[in-house]
């Protein structure tokens, strides 16, 4: 710390908390005034948020789930299931208008995962041009700020719920048994041109499963899962406290045992997959003096994280491996595998690697100080806050390898009967002993230190309020460059007359370290006006505009020149040895700077009908500049390779509207809500290099808009094939695709990819629901959907079958036709092919699907027996289904998740609450 | 007492921030700029043995003519396939030869697996580093790579405290000769190209104008000039590769006879759109006087300081004296081993022998092969022409065999006979003829009953030999692409004269009949004892070069200084050998017939082809380079 700053505390900041300390006692607590989360008294702009109730609705672990289709603007997208060393098995991703927005929670940057939808308070989304502008080089994707809950001046609340959760696969494959496969594989070959793989004795042996041990039929999907996954869950809050001295705190337990079958076979490891967490949290708000207020929050989270000692994901393997390939064991017990296929048998996989064990400990803190300056300068105030937050995981593998074991058979016939002629093959070590490693995986330190003045008055009519806020960032994660730093100074003033008419305005210099000494900052200003038009009904209409930036696409040392190691050159005699050369890492980055957001929003809020009809509209363009790209078009006579440079322009606009209904006459009480959020993206300038055709640019069309060659129909034979214009992405056989010549060069190649279909962004994405309560009783269904964006069907591996030595399944067969000579006029598909077949596997208009779909997130009935009845207390006994049918056009799988993940699920959950 | 309590948690909250370690405000909060991963121009620039690193950088990437993964030129084929000397068969789809030259397609959008299949690509897809610093495969070439590597090591080599003064300024000679090599590669492939006078940065102006034909030679000869003063003419064994005196002065010979040959140093442009980026315009006599004194200064040199000779043949059996593979094996060891004596340019990017594999690929299965025309070019052994009317098809017309006659001092074994070599031994260094063995001692596959089932069609009869080798035991030693080699720099010497003088002297005779004799053929004066014109002189000395240069580079430049339009338009005969018996064949009958597949060149010539055509990708990044004329 510098010496200025120290004399900063001594002479100036102490003496005022000392005078402050002495201040009269006020009325009213401090406490009520200070909120945390997005609180720079900014009224013009509408920000859409919600309360505790949206995760009462939904009962799922990560509390992302309670956001689908909730907030017009912010889509919630699933990402793809992975159960490996992140605890998340669903991980999903939250885009607002098309970014993924910085996460605070009570003010301080943090991730969803982090929180339990018991312990939040409210969740407010922030998507204009002011409230990014506050957070400057990490605002310009929008904020979503989180509060949680805090204590009360009143006596101890306690609740207690406990929890069970039911999961079923949704829409799971089912692959094809070993016959059906066989049958198929000398199909596909003979259309390769190849000779059958199984003579019909053996596919007679496959059919029969006379000889299990060399014609195998195995259910690897239902060795691996078992029909349904579970968790339980055990929570406790307590929540009280008296004027000067106020607490919430929350226990959550869960227990999750997934769809995996138990797997534990060795009494020296334990290799069942398994999720225990601790989560505890203490928020605490005291009046140390009648001036001064603190707030503390501490998190702790402790997870345990279980599973076999497997690399990669085994869903990769039973979307791969025929049920023909080999048995779960052979005759002798050793574990079946072959040399084609190597050590995946994922039987042996789940029970015989050993164990993989992962510790998660996080401790998240924060602490806010309020001194109130009242007697200086009446609404005069200062904050000083501090956030530390801790994570660290240890990870501890017991290793073991297993033997297996391949018959390799033919068959002969004599006479009627047949014959197997065998030969056992041994491949791999079965571990005598378990080898033991332990390490500590992950570390990452985060702290963050505030300081602000805030002063805020009533002029009759006129309300002011003005701040002046410091901030700095720095998130520490083990290994060379890979923390981040970042540091705020910024200023808003908020004027509003008689809560008609309102301004705000902010600007902010924000730095990240990121970028070159001298280079690091930048001036993010921004204002909004508002004014409301009417009061019954209530019309208010709103404007903003202003800037942001986000360097979370950025890096340490893009713009300094360095060198590495290059290629050794051979001085010297013959075999004389090389001498190293050093070559330059790449073009230092000149252009460096934060990806930067112009915005502008425009909307209306409306109130009909005594505010039983609520209306919010609002529409925004957003230009997007130095955007992080890795320019083609810069000359070659450099003669070296370029860094990125944020180079890159895109556009942005979009129309958020939302729309509720909601009424309460009696002990009824419903509401029906509906929102959406359109929004059309466009690539400006992506550093694209000169191409021959117009056609081939990527600028003037959407974000993320997906690209391919188009399908005219299938090979009928050589012939046709002969007479076409000639494709170079590999041998063409009859049955593969023919694609159209865009370019009448005769020849089909790269240059005739062509935009198709939409974006992998949704031009509009949507939530609906309702809900009735009467009394005790409620009942509630929430769904959420998009349209206009577009999914590959490549991306699931049931729409490659056979390919590289893999299967097939019957999802795909009952889908779909494939090419074969005598049912050449019902084929959807091309023929099938045991080979990588690039000319059929890229990306064309065969395999481009609309990606729309409605899905009902949330149904739920709870029914509340009053205190009165239980003496005790009152008691909600709840059952929630979640995610439980989609319409869609997909239909085979989740449109969500194509790939070879986890399995998505529907989940059935009962709780029950007790209140205190 | 309330009071101080108050006051006490205040006080200790304030120190608690005030002693936090971590806690440093303003840009310090920041912190200072991250460790870098790599090293700095300061820390490389601080010894001349970390400069020298960057040099070494400069050097790799040099041009190299084995077929290698260093580079994609003509989708992994050799330069001589588009020559009248070779015809490839490889049916790859990023193949050059077939796909561009032969079909005629070769064009400047070229996408896809072609890109990259040209003789020479100018600039192509920069391709930028993304976070994982991988990206995709450049497939332009390299030259101006070592441009900037030379500039860097050019413009911070004075920064090194205490390096030698003397080896300071050979070091930053070596640096103008790797330019001067880039820049001469990219003359001879396009012509004239943006000279960078030192290393861009990326935001400085991207305004490279392109330079003239003229303007790039003389810069090439201005970097031969400045870099041979400070170079030594030779350097010792352990330094051996390093660039020379030699070398500079070879290579600003080798780029003045280029220069001032006809196609570029004529009155008559050699493609109605050739301008003065593509050639001189006009014709100037002092182009080929500007060479001569090349040519003296080089000799001059070779007289004073000597080090460089033809390697000469040792005869194997002293009874037997000198036999024709004596000749082949010293004239192997000029251009295959590193650290002969005739090696002026030598370029070593890899001691590993996965070339030989390569070469191997590209024909083996593929039945690519040496052209009947180029065969029928070398001599009988002792240096008579081969005849023109040679009757392939009647028995009765070669009492001597073409290839081989059985003697008991020949060396090749076949069954139980011996058999000698009857035409000019570095016919069977180049190419491997019905009869032979190839590599690792098999039967050359190449009469047609020697050949494997899976042989695809096109075989010529005449397999590569050079750089494949005979045994295992021929490859032990790490290759190297020796770009200039002595003999080269004599014939070029003889050239320069005969240009010069508008005939052969008596200097430029004994240059010839030094190659000559190297490998056992009489003296040229032997063939024309009534003395040889200008133009008799010229053709045996492009003869010559195509006896000796096979598979090295220099047929393509020749064809394309020297106009030889007949030598693009000739169709190209193959040789349909049929051994007497499958394996160890002693006997053949032949057939003549057409080389496959044809060349559209054969129909529809160009002169445009003289040239590479520039990628529009790169024209168009608008930085001043522009189109080659008819492209």
């Amino acid at each position: 710390m510098y010496p200025k700053m120290k004399r900063l505390y001594k002479y100036i900041v102490l003496p005022l908390l000392l005078i402050g300390s002495a201040a009269l006692a006020q009325e009213k607590s401090m406490l009520d005034s200070i909120s945390l989360g997005n609180a720079f008294g900014m009224g013009a702009n509408i920000n859409p948020s919600a309360g505790s109730e949206l995760f009462d609705k939904s009962p799922e672990t990560d509390i992302t789930n309670a956001l689908y289709g909730q907030f017009s603007g912010l889509l919630v997208k699933t990402g793809s299931s992975v159960y490996d060393s992140n605890q998340s098995k669903l991980k999903l991703a939250l885009r607002l208008h098309g970014h993924s927005p910085i996460i605070l929670v009570d003010g301080i940057p943090r991730d969803a995962d982090d929180l339990l939808g018991l312990e939040i308070a409210s969740v407010t989304v922030l998507k204009d041009a002011a409230a990014a502008a506050l957070y400057g080089v990490k605002g310009a994707n929008g904020v979503i700020s989180i509060t949680t809950k805090r204590g009360t001046d009143s006596r101890l609340k306690v609740t207690a719920k406990y929890q069970y959760g039911l999961q079923k696969m949704f829409r799971a494959p089912e692959f094809a048994d070993a016959y059906t496969y066989g049958f198929l594989v000398n199909e596909a070959r003979s259309l390769d041109g190849l000779p059958a793989k199984y003579n019909d004795a053996e596919l007679f042996a496959l059919y029969s499963g006379q000889y299990p041990y060399a014609y195998p039929n195995v259910d690897w999907w239902g060795e691996v899962f078992r029909d349904h996954g579970d968790n339980h869950r055990a929570q406790f809050t307590f929540q009280g406290g008296n004027k000067n001295f106020r607490y919430f705190a929350a226990v959550d337990y869960l227990k999750e045992d997934f769809l995996y079958k138990k797997a534990n076979t060795d009494d020296r490891y334990n290799a069942n997959h398994y999720d225990n967490r601790l989560a505890i949290r203490a928020n605490v708000d005291v009046n140390i003096t009648e001036s001064t207020a603190m707030k503390v929050n501490v998190m702790a989270r402790l997870a345990e994280f279980n599973k076999g000692n497997y690399s990669g994901r085994i869903e990769k393997t039973l979307y791969s491996l025929p049920s023909a390939a080999f048995p779960i064991k052979q005759a002798d017990g050793v574990y079946g595998g072959t040399s084609l296929y190597g050590a995946i048998n994922p039987v042996a996989q789940m029970r015989d690697s050993g164990q993989k064990q992962y510790g998660q400990t996080k401790v998240l803190a924060d602490m806010l100080l309020r001194q109130d300056l009242g007697m200086l300068l009446e609404g005069l105030s200062v904050d000083a806050n501090v956030a530390f937050d801790y994570i660290g995981r240890l990870s501890e593998d017991a290793t073991k390898e297993y033997r297996y074991s391949e018959l390799v058979s033919t068959t002969a016939a004599q006479g009627d009967q047949m014959y197997i002629l065998s030969e056992q093959k041994y491949y791999g070590i079965d571990s005598k002993v378990v080898d033991f490693s332990h390490w500590f995986s992950n570390l990452q330190m985060k702290f963050e230190l505030r300081g602000r003045v805030n002063w805020a008055r009533d002029f009759n009519k006129n309300h002011l309020e003005t701040h002046l806020a410091y901030r700095q960032r720095s998130w520490i994660i083990s290994g060379r460059n890979e923390s981040s730093k970042t540091q705020e100074i910024l200023g808003s003033i908020s004027y509003n007359w008689n809560k008609r008419v309102f301004v705000d305005a902010v600007v902010n210099r924000s730095g990240s370290a990121y970028l070159p000494a001298g280079k690091r900052f930048n001036w993010y200003p921004a204002i909004s006006v508002a004014g409301i038009i009417s009061t019954e009904p209530f019309i208010k209409a709103y404007a903003s505009a202003g800037m942001a930036g986000s360097d979370d696409d950025l890096e340490h040392e893009l713009w300094r020149e360095n060198y590495v190691s290059g290629k050794g050159y051979y001085f010297g005699p013959k075999g004389g040895s090389s001498s190293s050369g050093r070559a330059e890492s790449g073009i230092a980055s000149t252009s460096l700077a934060p990806e930067r957001s112009s915005k502008v929003t425009l909307g209306t809020e409306m109130k009909f009908f005594k505010e039983r009809l609520a209306i919010n509209a609002e529409g925004f363009l957003e230009k997007r500049d130095n955007i992080l790209i890795s320019p083609s078009n810069v000359s070659e006579v450099i003669g070296l390779d370029l860094n990125e440079q944020s180079l890159g322009v895109q556009s942005y606009k979009g129309v958020d509207l939302s729309v509720a209904w909601n009424e309460q006459k009696g002990d009824f009480d419903y509401g029906v809500y509906a929102n959406g959020g359109w929004l059309w993206t466009k690539v400006i300038d992506d550093g694209q290099a000169f191409q021959p055709y117009e056609y081939l640019y990527h600028a003037g069309n959407a974000v993320g808009q997906k690209y391919g060659l188009e399908v005219i129909g299938i090979f009928q034979n050589q012939m046709e094939i002969n007479n076409s214009p000639r494709q170079t992405f590999g041998e063409v056989r009859p049955g593969d695709l023919k694609y159209r010549d865009q370019n009448d060069d005769g020849v089909i190649d790269k240059q005739d990819r062509v935009k198709m279909f939409g974006s992998s962004t949704p031009r509009l994405q949507f939530g609906f629901g309702l809900h009735f309560a009467w009394k005790g009783l409620k009942v509630y269904a929430d769904f959420q959907g998009m349209t206009g964006v577009t999914i590959d069907l490549l991306d699931s591996p049931l729409y490659q079958p056979l390919v590289s030595n893999g299967t097939i399944s019957k999802t795909f067969m009952n889908r779909e036709i494939t090419w074969a000579p005598d049912r050449a006029d019902l084929a959807t598909m091309p023929r099938l092919t045991t080979q990588e077949n690039p000319n059929n596997y890229q990306a064309n208009s065969l395999w481009y699907r609309d990606g729309s779909f409605i899905k009902l997130r949330n149904l739920g009935i709870s029914y509340t027996i009053p205190k009165k009845a239980l003496k005790l207390c009152d008691a909600t006994v709840s059952l929630t289904g979640t995610n439980l049918f989609s319409f869609d056009n997909i239909r085979f799988a989740d449109p969500e998740q194509l790939g070879a993940y986890y399995p998505s699920t529907r989940v059935y959950w009962v709780g029950v609450k007790f209140n205190f | 007492m309330k009071k101080l309590y108050q006051i006490l948690t205040i006080a200790l909250l304030g120190a608690g921030l005030v002693a936090c370690e971590s806690l440093k405000l303003g840009d310090a909060g920041l912190s200072k700029a991250p460790e870098t991963s790599g090293a700095t121009l300061d820390t490389l620039f601080a010894t001349l043995k970390d400069a020298d690193k960057v040099l070494a950088t400069a050097y790799y990437y040099l041009p190299y003519g084995l077929v290698s993964d260093f580079d994609s030129k003509m989708g992994g084929d050799f330069l001589e396939s588009i020559t009248d000397h070779f015809i490839s068969n490889k049916h790859s789809d990023d193949d050059g030869p077939n796909n561009l030259y032969y079909s005629g397609s070769l064009s400047s959008n070229l996408t896809g697996s072609y890109r990259g299949g040209e003789a020479y690509r100018f600039g192509g897809g920069t391709w930028s580093k993304n976070k994982n610093n991988t990206g995709s495969l450049k497939l332009g070439e390299k030259d101006y790579i070592v441009v900037r590597y030379a500039w860097l090591f050019l413009e911070n080599a004075d920064r090194i405290p205490d390096a030698d003064p003397a080896l300071l300024a050979q070091k930053k000679a070596e640096a103008k000769m790797c330019m001067a090599i880039a820049y001469a590669n990219m003359l001879r492939y396009v012509g004239g190209v943006p000279i960078v006078d030192h290393s861009i940065i990326f935001n400085e102006e991207m305004n490279f104008p392109r330079n003239t034909f003229k303007e790039t030679v003389d810069y090439i000869v201005s970097l031969c000039d400045q870099a041979a003063p400070d170079l030594p003419w030779y350097v010792s064994a352990n330094e051996d590769g390093r660039m020379t005196r030699a070398a500079a002065l070879g290579l600003k010979l080798r780029i003045l006879c280029f220069a001032a040959s006809p196609t570029f140093n004529s009155n008559t442009k050699f493609h109605p759109e050739a301008d003065e980026y593509s050639c001189y315009t006009n014709y100037d006599a002092a182009r080929w006087q500007a060479a001569k004194k090349a040519a003296d200064e080089f000799m001059a040199q070779l007289l004073s300081y000597g080090h460089y000779s033809l390697e000469q043949a040792v005869a194997s059996d002293a009874t037997k004296g000198i036999r024709p593979r004596d000749y082949r094996l010293a004239y192997r060891k000029g251009y295959f081993e590193r650290g002969s004596s005739e090696a002026i340019i030598s370029i070593r990017k890899s001691n590993s022998g996965d070339y030989h594999d390569k070469h191997i690929d590209v024909q083996d299965d593929y039945g690519s092969g040496g052209s009947l025309n180029w065969v029928n070019k070398f001599p009988w052994a002792d240096g008579t022409p081969f005849p023109e009317d040679f009757d392939w098809e009647d028995p009765k017309s070669w009492e001597e065999q073409p290839f081989f006659k059985k003697s008991a001092d020949g060396d090749l074994q076949v069954g139980d006979a011996l058999f000698m070599e009857t035409r000019d031994p570095r016919l069977y260094e180049n190419l491997c003829v019905p009869g032979d063995v190839w590599k690792n001692n098999q039967v050359g596959p190449n009469y047609i009953n020697a050949k494997s089932p899976n042989f695809q069609e096109g075989g010529t009869g005449f397999l590569m030999m050079k750089f494949v080798l005979q045994q295992e035991a021929d490859r032990t030693t790490p290759p190297h692409w020796c770009m200039m080699r002595l003999p080269e720099v004599l014939l070029n010497c003889a050239e320069a004269y005969n240009e010069a003088d508008s005939g052969p002297s008596e200097k430029a005779y004994t240059w010839v009949d030094a190659v000559r004799a190297r490998v056992g053929l009489c003296p040229l004066e032997e063939l024309y004892p009534d003395g040889m014109t200008q133009e008799e002189f010229r053709n045996a000395l492009l003869l010559e070069r195509e006896l000796e240069f096979g598979f090295e580079e220099v047929r393509w430049f020749d064809m394309v200084r020297w106009g030889l339009v007949e030598a693009f338009t000739t169709p190209l005969k193959k040789l349909v050998a049929v051994g007497n018996k499958q394996n160890n064949a002693t006997s053949f009958t032949y057939t003549t017939g057409d080389a496959y597949p044809p060349r559209q060149w054969y129909t529809k010539w160009d002169t445009k082809w003289y040239l590479s055509p520039i990628p529009s990708m790169e024209i168009n990044k608008g930085y001043g380079m522009t189109q080659n004329p008819g492209w």
